[in-house]
């Protein structure tokens, strides 16, 4: 099973979930929804608002919008991560407007980061930290041990005990996968329900 | 693309220099390297990407854990307060239609504003309670009273537009979200708020006093005052005449007299919930309790008994 085949079929299956939900039936499916993506949209949030309180507002709103909306969506020409992450840009970029249309007033009720000229970066961080989870244990740590603990390749291969091209290999193709996840999220999601 | 296999054939300096981990002087020979080594140039063309990526993760930070079970709950909570009747109409369903007012009169009281008050439907008997005195004996409620004539006028005048505005951000109804013009407010139509602004957002998560009863509520702080979104779950159908009441309190001066203030009434269909929208001077960050009350009518003197209740997060 390749890595798009299975990314095909999340998508199928959140797919699914926003139908049943644009169909009134709620429960099941949003909490399986808030379930996968909660901790990435309140990531997100965190990072674009600089506040853990306007994130959890951000995110609830989000979920409200998706409930109203759902029936926009089109299983045929949207990817679901995508749908959600173009409503939590505008929700996003209404929060930040309404916050800084105080710019007049007392630095801390403006206290909002800048934002980057483009939130990709940020989608690529939480791609790439929500791929991490995926990949096998092995990988997963030559890659913590030398990003955590800044060790090289060859002391990795000291603490594990495993030859050095084995940790080279298990590094290498550990980054290939993660890069795969970033080429799914590129094609749909940029540039997507960005006001 | 590069095969899976191919890369294996680069060196493992070239996994150091994507994730950062080589030395200095190292990472300068590697640059040599790299001129004559076609897998390690591959690898790096590769992976160049991720790697910068993975190199500036931010720090995590995780939602709180009951996060999600109060997602779930509000938007269910707003699902069945679609189908029910609920006494208090969510705020963008009256901004979809606002009568002209040219010349907002200056507000003899200050809260809620003309525009807004006219919203509210409260139950039968039951308006001389909205901002009723407090309850033990101390003069009325001095969140909205002591504020200057002056600024009360200008929150009366842009508290259209600021509502308007508070429910793009914070999406009170799709409807109004996704007018055109107020879709995708961005920074380019913030001025409509004029000298208003939105400060701070405070979460209000309500505790059953008994039984599964659950909800929350979110206070906006806009021109003049707060705007209140309260979601309830579960809750009984009353008795006829009998409605639920929302109320700020704060510790009074003797124990066991808390200061209260009416944030609005309001009833559940047989569903049980309800998703309002409610104003109010009360500044949550000082009447910190938030307390759901089952009440009667006609006996004001008497605290309903109190259903759900919850400590403003500041």
């Amino acid at each position: 099973m390749s890595l798009s085949d299975a990314g095909a079929r999340i998508a199928a299956q959140e797919a699914r979930l926003i139908t049943q939900i644009a169909d009134g039936n709620l429960e099941e499916p949003m909490q399986e929804l808030c379930h996968r993506y909660e901790k990435s949209l309140y990531g997100f949030g965190a990072h674009i608002l600089g506040d853990e309180a306007l994130a959890e507002v951000m995110v609830q709103e989000i979920f409200q919008r998706l409930w109203r909306t759902a029936g926009r969506f089109d299983p045929a020409s949207d990817s679901p991560r995508a749908f959600l992450f173009g409503i939590a840009r505008s929700v996003g970029a209404e929060i930040r407007a309404s916050r800084l249309a105080g710019a007049g007033r007392p630095a801390r009720e403006s206290s909002l980061p800048p934002l980057p000229d483009s939130v990709d970066p940020i989608l690529d961080a939480l791609a790439v930290r929500e791929a991490f989870g995926t990949l096998s244990a092995p990988r997963a740590e030559v890659l913590r041990l030398a990003l955590e603990d800044g060790l090289t390749q060859p002391e990795i291969a000291q603490r594990l005990e495993v030859p050095l091209d084995t940790v080279t290999a298990r590094t290498l193709h550990g980054m290939q996968a993660l890069r795969a996840a970033l080429g799914e999220r590129a094609p749909g999601e940029r540039g997507t329900g960005d006001g | 693309m590069t095969a899976d296999g191919l890369i294996d054939l680069a060196h493992p300096e070239a996994a150091d220099w994507l994730l950062g981990t080589l030395e200095p002087a190292a990472a300068a020979e590697f640059g040599d390297h790299l001129a004559g080594c076609g897998d390690c140039r591959t690898a790096v063309a590769e992976l160049g990407h991720v790697g910068r990526v993975l190199q500036q993760l931010p720090p995590t930070v995780e939602p709180p854990p009951d996060l999600a079970a109060r997602i779930v709950d509000s938007v269910l909570a707003a699902a069945a307060g679609d189908r029910t009747e609920v006494h208090l109409p969510r705020l963008p369903a009256a901004l979809l239609a606002p009568r002209p007012r040219p010349q907002a009169p200056p507000a003899q009281r200050p809260l809620p504003p003309p525009e807004l008050a006219s919203l509210y439907h409260p139950s039968p008997g039951t308006r001389h309670r909205r901002v009723p005195a407090a309850r033990n004996g101390t003069p009325a409620p001095a969140a909205g009273a002591a504020r200057p004539a002056r600024r009360q006028r200008r929150a009366g005048r842009y508290a259209i537009a600021a509502a308007a505005a508070a429910a793009a951000a914070v999406g009170l109804a799709a409807a109004i979200a996704f007018l055109p013009g107020l879709a995708g407010t961005t920074s380019a139509e913030a001025p409509v708020i004029g000298g208003g602004t939105i400060g701070a957002a405070v979460l209000i998560v309500l505790h059953p006093a008994a039984g599964t009863v659950s909800g929350q509520a979110t206070a906006w702080h806009l021109p003049g005052g707060w705007s209140v979104r309260l979601q309830v779950r579960g809750l009984g159908q009353l008795a006829p005449g009998q409605y639920y009441a929302c109320w700020y309190a704060r510790s009074g001066n003797k124990s066991r007299h808390p200061v209260l203030i009416s944030a609005g009434t309001f009833s559940v269909g047989p569903s049980g919930s309800a998703d309002v929208s409610m104003w109010t001077a009360a500044d949550p960050r000082q009447f910190r309790t938030m307390e759901i009350t089952a009440e009667s009518p006609g006996d004001a003197s008497q605290h309903g008994r109190v259903i759900l209740s919850g400590v403003a997060r500041t």
